[in-house]
């Protein structure tokens, strides 16, 4: 009953508001932007850029050779096309022409060559090197286009190319020491200035390479971690939209039609995990991976956690998605926990230490109480993000929850985690396997999309079995707005900065 | 009194010295890598982490790690943050002037409540007034700084729509603006101060007046309003006052659950965030400076028992 309430007002989230009447944009004003968290930025370099929020506040400043479209489609940017080669080691890219920098400078597939080299110079520090590594060099073919050449084929490349961290950005805005402060792109908006804890202020750019945006003179993005602040910040008029609505008033607020702002409530891609450790006792046998995947009442922690606004699933393709995998959705079953944990060697229990941040203690403690419930003897230990890392990279720990997102590419998804070498391998307690590897390799290489699906549903199949970590659920993704903020669109994502809506598409009805 | 500075002044050399080692080490010894922490969470990159750790000196032994700090701290480079690249000085600079503004105006709101609260309640002990004085101060201590936070915001700024919930505007640049925004933070911060004070003052007023000195005076017939309003306030003010500064110096240090609620930019939600991203030489910066602060607040302390107190010599 509960659940049906629930859903039934879940439901009624997605069709939040009457559908926009074709009004005609008006410019000028000031938006601000209410982050949930203690920081709207972690830095202002582009290439180094970490975190979603950064993603959305830069994304406003710098844009990439594609863009995501509201379905999280790829879709050409500041490349209007491109052509690959028969072998696949050789992407063409047309720029498109008169695109200006907020210096006043165009664009040229010298600033792309420029910007991909400088992600790959690993003194730049970016975390996203890795997935442009194929690139073996940048060769301008004439003002208006790039070709990128690959030392072996690598099928995720376009959608490693999309969005702000691997934006082009001209080499005049990086400082003698490498550094980037006054970060310069193509965006809607130009960089004013960011106090950190605090403010960050980007202003309209007049030569904007798109028509009709963007529409309003200034964006202030500014930090409100505290739930009942960002709340009444919202109400008060003191920021035009938040992000992030807290889960427990959504059902108050979704009914109360008087309340004087939009709320989105709707599928997000942000999910939680509980990670454990491949490579050591208990977790290194798969048959007690196995046991907590199946001691796990997902439906009942996504409940608690989301108020029915967040959902289950087993992969984070969606049901529309072109990747979305075949295979069964783990159920909860005790007699089968009871029968793996004593085939394990464990017939009266496993005491286990969970260890999560504060952020997802919420989601640690009813994971162990399932798991208590099961048999196992589960404690729980906080720590903070930075001395947890440290742990999971050396491989000193249980079981840790955390939080994971989404990836365009299977690549990125799969290559990511389940490769030993990979950049999110820790996010998959350190898992080996062979033949995963081998088909991941194959995925990388294969350019037909319908031989590439088979390959990954392949490592879907013995990532289900083998349970390296446990999917939990998918949090939802919250936006509210104040009424008079007008055409405000996001994707799955919430990203602020999206080819179809974001923030550069947005007027103010004052 | 010159000398008496000069001396503090020469004396904090050596207690800065120590506190660097301790601050240096304390900081190294927390487990957690910084260029972790820079890559975020999901990513790791051996080549990327190598050069990053040599970029940062993070690869030198911890010895040679401190001396090069150190030096650079000796000749005003007290290095940037790994993560704005902004220049550590101007980061506390920046943040500074909110962190004053908030530590004075509640100062102000903690001195105006408990002072009068306190002289009440010593001197109609026993009586309803005491025991409402004594009740709100005990609720004042218990009550969590940031709950009480969170109710003015919904009073003032959700119901009444009278103070803006959130921000921070610069006292000279428009100092109407400001004072309403700096209403409700330092209401929860000096409210919490007042509870603690008006304890201590009600404590120190019954004590002074029990002395022999207060007997002797009313004796000698000095009407009431002296023998309280000069000789046992000036006397129960010494350690009163002791207290403020201390208090106030810890102010001076950031508030951070204060900060976080009003998205006030001080220096304490600096120094959080500089821990969880461990930004090391951000946070050595501003322990280092609130070390000083901390220090120079003290000694204006000193200062104040010569005025209150003349039998204090300062020497």
């Amino acid at each position: 009953m509960l659940k049906h309430l629930l859903t039934s007002l879940a439901l009624a989230g997605l069709v939040f508001s009457s559908p926009a009447q074709a009004e005609t944009p008006q410019d000028g004003g000031t938006l601000k932007v209410g982050i949930a968290s203690t920081n709207v930025t972690n830095g202002l370099d582009p290439h180094v850029l970490q975190g979603f929020y950064t993603e959305w506040v830069l994304g406003q400043v710098g844009e990439g050779l594609l863009n995501y479209d509201i379905n999280l489609n790829l879709v050409p940017w500041l490349a209007k096309s491109w052509t690959i080669s028969e072998d696949g080691l050789v992407y063409t890219f047309d720029l498109q022409e008169g695109v200006k920098f907020h210096n006043g400078r165009e664009m040229t597939a010298e600033d792309v060559k420029f910007s991909i080299e400088r992600i790959l110079d690993p003194n730049t520090g970016s975390r996203r090197r890795v997935a442009l590594e194929p690139v073996d060099h940048v060769e301008v073919i004439d003002n208006y286009t790039v070709a990128l050449h690959l030392n072996a084929p690598f099928a995720p490349l376009l959608s490693n190319l999309a969005g702000v961290w691997a934006a082009i950005i001209p080499p005049e805005s990086v400082n003698a020491d490498g550094t980037i402060t006054q970060p310069i792109g193509t965006g809607p908006f130009t960089y004013v200035e960011w106090v950190k804890n605090d403010h960050l202020t980007v202003s309209k750019f007049a030569d904007y390479w798109q028509a009709d945006a963007p529409h309003v003179d200034e964006i202030v993005f500014l930090p409100v971690s505290d739930d009942a602040a960002r709340m009444t910040a919202l109400r008060t008029g003191a920021v035009d939209i938040i992000t992030s609505v807290p889960a427990q008033l959504l059902p108050s607020l979704l009914a109360d039609t008087d309340r004087g702002f939009e709320i989105k409530a709707e599928q997000g891609n942000k999910w939680r995990i509980a990670i454990m450790n491949n490579a050591a006792a208990p977790f290194d046998n798969v048959l007690v991976r196995q046991a907590v995947d199946a001691a796990l009442d997902r439906e009942e922690i996504m409940l608690a956690r989301t108020f029915g606004f967040g959902h289950v699933d087993n992969q984070t393709w969606d049901k529309n998605s072109f990747w979305r995998m075949d295979g069964p959705a783990p159920v909860r079953d005790l007699d089968r926990v009871k029968a793996l944990l004593t085939e394990a060697g464990y017939p009266d229990g496993l005491p286990i230490t969970i260890e999560s941040r504060s952020t997802y203690l919420d989601d640690a403690q009813m994971v162990q109480a399932q798991l208590i419930e099961a048999g196992f003897d589960a404690k729980i230990e906080v720590s903070d993000w930075a001395a947890l890392k440290e742990r999971m990279k050396a491989g000193e720990y249980h079981m840790v929850i955390s939080g994971a997102g989404w990836y365009a590419d299977p690549d990125s998804r799969y290559g990511r985690f389940y490769v030993k070498s990979g950049p999110a391998n820790y996010f998959a307690g350190g898992y080996e396997n062979a033949e995963v590897e081998a088909l991941i390799a194959q995925g990388r290489v294969e350019s037909d999309a319908a031989a590439r699906k088979a390959i990954y549903q392949k490592v879907f199949d013995i990532i289900q079995a083998e349970v390296p970590h446990s999917m939990l659920y998918f949090a939802p993704k919250t936006l509210a707005w104040r009424s008079d903020v007008k055409d405000f669109r996001t994707d799955r994502e919430g990203n602020l900065a999206n080819a179809e809506g974001g923030l550069a598409f947005v007027w103010l009805n004052r | 009194m010159l000398k008496f500075i000069l001396r503090r002044l020469l004396q904090l050399v050596p207690v800065l010295l120590i506190l660097s080692v301790l601050v240096f080490s304390l900081v190294h010894l927390v487990p957690g890598d910084p260029v972790d922490v820079l890559m975020g969470e999901g990513h790791t990159d051996p080549v990327v982490e190598a050069v990053l750790r040599a970029k940062y000196g993070l690869d030198q032994p911890i010895v040679v790690q401190y001396f090069t700090w150190l030096g650079n701290i000796l000749t005003g480079d007290f290095g940037s943050s790994l993560y704005t690249k902004e220049p550590i000085l101007d980061m506390i600079a920046d943040r500074f002037p909110a962190t004053l503004l908030l530590a004075f105006a509640s100062a102000i709101v903690a001195i105006v409540i408990s002072i009068p609260a306190g002289i009440v309640a010593a001197l109609y002990r026993g009586s309803l007034l005491d025991f409402g004085a004594m009740g709100i101060a005990l609720f004042g201590i218990s009550v969590p700084n940031f709950w009480f936070g969170i109710l003015l915001i919904l009073f003032f700024s959700q119901m009444l729509g009278l103070l803006p919930s959130m921000g921070y505007v610069p006292f000279f640049e428009d100092p109407w603006t400001a004072t309403k925004h700096l209403i409700m933070p330092a209401l929860t911060l000096g409210t919490a101060m007042a509870a603690n004070l008006t304890r201590l003052v009600r404590a120190e007023m019954i004590e002074q007046m029990s002395q022999e000195y207060v007997r002797t005076a009313r004796a000698k017939g000095a009407p009431e309003r002296i023998v309280i309003g000069l000789h046992v306030l000036k006397n129960a003010m010494i350690p009163t006052v002791t207290i403020i500064g201390l208090q106030f110096g810890g102010l001076l240090e950031g508030a951070v659950l204060t900060e976080t609620i009003f998205a006030w930019p001080g220096i304490g939600k600096l120094a959080v965030t500089a821990v969880y991203e461990r930004d090391y030489a951000l946070i050595q910066g501003v322990v280092l400076f609130a070390a000083l602060v901390y220090v120079a607040v003290s000694l204006l302390v000193d200062i104040s028992y010569r005025f209150l107190d003349p039998r204090v010599k300062l020497n």
